[in-house]
């Protein structure tokens, strides 16, 4: 994989290229469409540098042999679609209990159910929020490209160790199945796991720092023994019913993403200073969106888009500041209106969408549709 | 029950809850129930310090001498 | 023989609370002494040790003992464990599960453990129930006895776990009780020592939930059913099928040499170039 080197790649290829740039060394998964072949690559780029690839017996093992994985201080990964990440869900909310580091990819596909495995959606925007029981942080990362794809899962990485936290990575069926020439950044950022700053005795793994500063995770076999679990624990790791003690660590989880939304929180404007129709989209859509206000503002009409790199945390105060300018928000979604509820909640009587659920692209003159509607 | 110091068996009262296996387990019948339920060493003399009662307490709740301690107990005495 | 009361307080965390959560007369104390005796047997340290537990009784063992250890959730604890065993090899990592957390909620992850012959121990306590939901059925409670939640009998076949584990690859089954304590630490730091995916099943009294509701009598009355039922694997292989009643064997039933998960990926990553890195 060299640096500035063009390649032609498609979206989940990028994503597993990603991963390993961001030194990922433990991929576990299950084979599901449309994200089969982030599996399929690693099976056979992960020997190669001595990491380890194992196709586990379905979605819920996966999910916790990488939290296995990262409890033993290594870089890990899993990749599925729908169905799949129903299954993860229970140890995704371990791994979010737990503040434990890891990468979920989820190619949508078109849902319920077993829905439509070879079609697009963007039906788990709600699920990768709230799809696991209980308040729980979580970080959720959308690309748009296949430069996207590698960029966004080393970000993915980054986050996922800063903030000792699970970060999913919400791609969609096209742009995992994309073919684009990219050029490979040259130099990208990777954040490993601190060193922990206390000998084994002082060491509390849960432990409420002064400044929110989150404690390293240390790996098991180093000296340092303690408790994981998956119940309501106090700073030591031992599950705790006190209710001080239940509070502050299920306040901590909550407040170490909250107070760090201005670090977590991406979003891309494009034409958005004069707008007077502000256009929400994300993912594959995005594009047909940004297509959507290139003809719109042919057609003389003031038309920007707001593109959430970062679903969650939700920009919500980005949103709030550009409610003040514009007269509208337009969110085409290929679902019923996720993000489009997150929109109306930020500033409501102000938003419409543009859904779609057929398995097809949302397109630009889809979008204009509504613009052009709502110009009149 | 008041225990003697120089028992082979100590019984720690605080972590046992009187289920009785130690007494059951016990190969020379040493241990009985005492009337608040807890065991006591009856009869610690017959005790051959096999440690079957130790091994079976679910809760560690007994300690039993092992043979070399008290040879050398016996023999700092004498 | 190694006292568990002399090895006890090496190995426990000081300052949980005691006396433990399981109820009195429950066998998974002595179960737990067992372990912490096999454990001091093969020699290693506390650092190089990993307790992966699931969740129900069994699953407390994980919080009262001093290694690295993981309270995974409920079925799931094997596949946590092959996250931790092949991202760091050299950690010797045991699994404690309870019968419905290995062969209900999580039978896919054993038998599929098994098959793959990854380096593990795996702990089962079966103590046929769940107990510490409240003593509903699970797929080791026997025909006919009466759970929370099979207040008729239950009609389901149960599991014979060794058969189960053995059909499917494990290298190493045996099988012990908890009258038989002895034997249960020997089996497990055999067990420990072995190279492969190794399996002991504990039979365990459950007196409370258990016991009580099929009448079988105290704590020590359970554990003397299992003194005059375990029989030793070469006798019972002696008795003619249809003279085996409620008997079942205890010692080593399975002990193969193959190579392991790790062994076998190794081949890969050479396959792949990557041990020349």
């Amino acid at each position: 994989m060299k640096g500035h080197k063009e390649l032609l790649l498609h979206g989940n290829e990028a994503c597993a290229m990603g991963a390993l740039a961001a030194g990922m060394k433990f991929f576990a998964g299950y084979p599901i469409t449309p994200s089969t072949e982030i599996a399929e690559f690693l099976s056979v780029e992960l020997p190669k540098i001595g990491g380890t690839f194992i196709q586990m017996e379905d979605e819920i093992s996966s999910m916790g042999a990488i939290i296995g994985a990262s409890l033993a201080g290594v870089k890990s990964m899993t990749a599925t679609s729908g169905p799949g990440f129903s299954l993860m869900q229970e140890n995704l909310g371990f791994a979010s209990m737990a503040e434990i580091p890891c990468v979920i990819v989820n190619v949508m596909r078109g849902g319920p159910s077993t829905g439509m495995p070879t079609r697009p959606s963007q039906g788990d925007v709600m699920q990768s929020r709230w799809g696991t029981h209980g308040a729980h942080p979580i970080i959720v990362l959308s690309p748009q490209s296949v430069l996207e794809c590698y960029t966004l899962t080393i970000h993915a990485f980054n986050l996922a160790e800063k903030y000792r936290s699970p970060v999913i990575l919400l791609m969609d069926g096209i742009v995992g199945h994309m073919w684009e020439n990219i050029q490979l950044p040259e130099k990208i950022e990777v954040i490993d796991r601190p060193e922990p700053s206390v000998p084994p005795d002082w060491y509390n793994p849960y432990d409420n720092l002064p400044g929110g500063e989150i404690v390293p995770l240390v790996p098991f076999g180093e000296g340092y023994r303690y408790h994981v679990t998956g119940m309501v624990h106090d700073k030591s790791g031992f599950p705790t019913l006190v209710h001080e003690e239940v509070e502050q660590c299920l306040d901590k989880l909550i407040y170490k993403i909250k107070n760090n939304l201005h670090d977590i929180i991406r979003i891309e404007e494009y034409m958005l200073e004069d707008a007077d129709i502000c256009i929400v989209a994300y993912g594959s859509v995005a594009r047909s969106a940004r297509e959507a206000v290139n003809i719109a503002r042919n057609e003389g009409l003031k038309v920007g888009l707001l593109r959430p790199i970062t679903l969650w945390p939700f920009p919500r105060f980005h949103l709030e500041n550009i409610s003040k300018r514009v007269k509208l928000f337009v969110v085409p979604e290929m679902n019923y209106g996720q993000i489009y509820g997150e929109v109306l909640k930020s500033c409501p009587k102000k938003a419409v969408r543009v859904t779609r659920v057929d398995g097809e692209l949302i397109t630009p003159a889809q979008i204009m549709e509504k613009i052009e509607e709502a110009a009149l | 029950m008041k225990q003697k110091n120089d028992d082979p068996i100590h019984i720690f009262s605080r972590w046992c809850k009187k289920c009785g296996i130690c007494i059951a387990i016990c190969p020379k019948n040493v241990l009985e129930r005492g009337t608040d339920g807890y065991p006591y060493a009856a009869r610690p003399d017959d005790c051959i310090l096999c440690g079957l009662c130790d091994i079976h307490c679910p809760d560690y709740a007994i300690t039993v001498k092992k043979k070399k301690d008290v040879k050398e107990t016996e023999h700092e005495g004498a | 023989m190694i006292r568990t009361s002399e090895t006890m307080y090496k190995y426990l965390r000081p300052d949980k609370t005691f006396p433990h959560v399981w109820c009195p007369g429950c066998g998974i104390g002595i179960v737990m002494g067992a372990l912490v005796r096999a454990i001091e047997k093969t020699g290693f340290t506390k650092d190089e040790i990993v307790l992966v537990s699931g969740i129900g009784c069994s699953g407390r063992m994980s919080t009262y003992l001093d290694f690295n250890t993981l309270h995974t959730t409920h079925g799931r604890a094997l596949s946590f464990a092959t996250g931790i065993k092949l991202a760091n090899p050299k950690l010797n990592i045991i699994v404690v599960m309870g019968d419905g957390d290995a062969t209900a909620i999580g039978g896919n992850h054993l038998i599929h453990s098994c098959r793959r012959n990854i380096d593990l121990t795996a702990l089962i306590v079966n103590n046929n129930i769940y107990g510490m939901t409240g003593g509903q059925y699970s797929p080791t409670t026997p025909m006919e006895d009466k759970a929370s939640t099979a207040q008729y009998g239950s009609i389901e076949k149960p599991f014979d776990i060794c058969k189960l584990v053995e059909a499917c690859g494990a290298s190493f089954v045996a099988r012990s009780t908890t009258y038989h304590a002895k034997m249960l630490d020997a089996l497990l730091s055999r067990a420990i020592d072995k190279k492969g995916f190794s399996i002991v099943e504990a039979m365990s009294q459950c007196p409370v939930q258990y016991g009580r509701r099929n009448k079988k009598g105290s704590a020590v009355d359970m554990m003397m059913w299992y003194k005059d039922n375990a029989i030793p694997n070469p006798a019972f292989k002696k008795i003619p099928p249809g003279e085996v009643g409620e008997q079942f064997p205890v010692g080593v039933l399975v002990d193969l040499d193959e190579p392991d998960y790790l062994e076998r990926y190794s081949q890969i990553v050479k396959k792949a170039g990557g041990d020349k890195l």
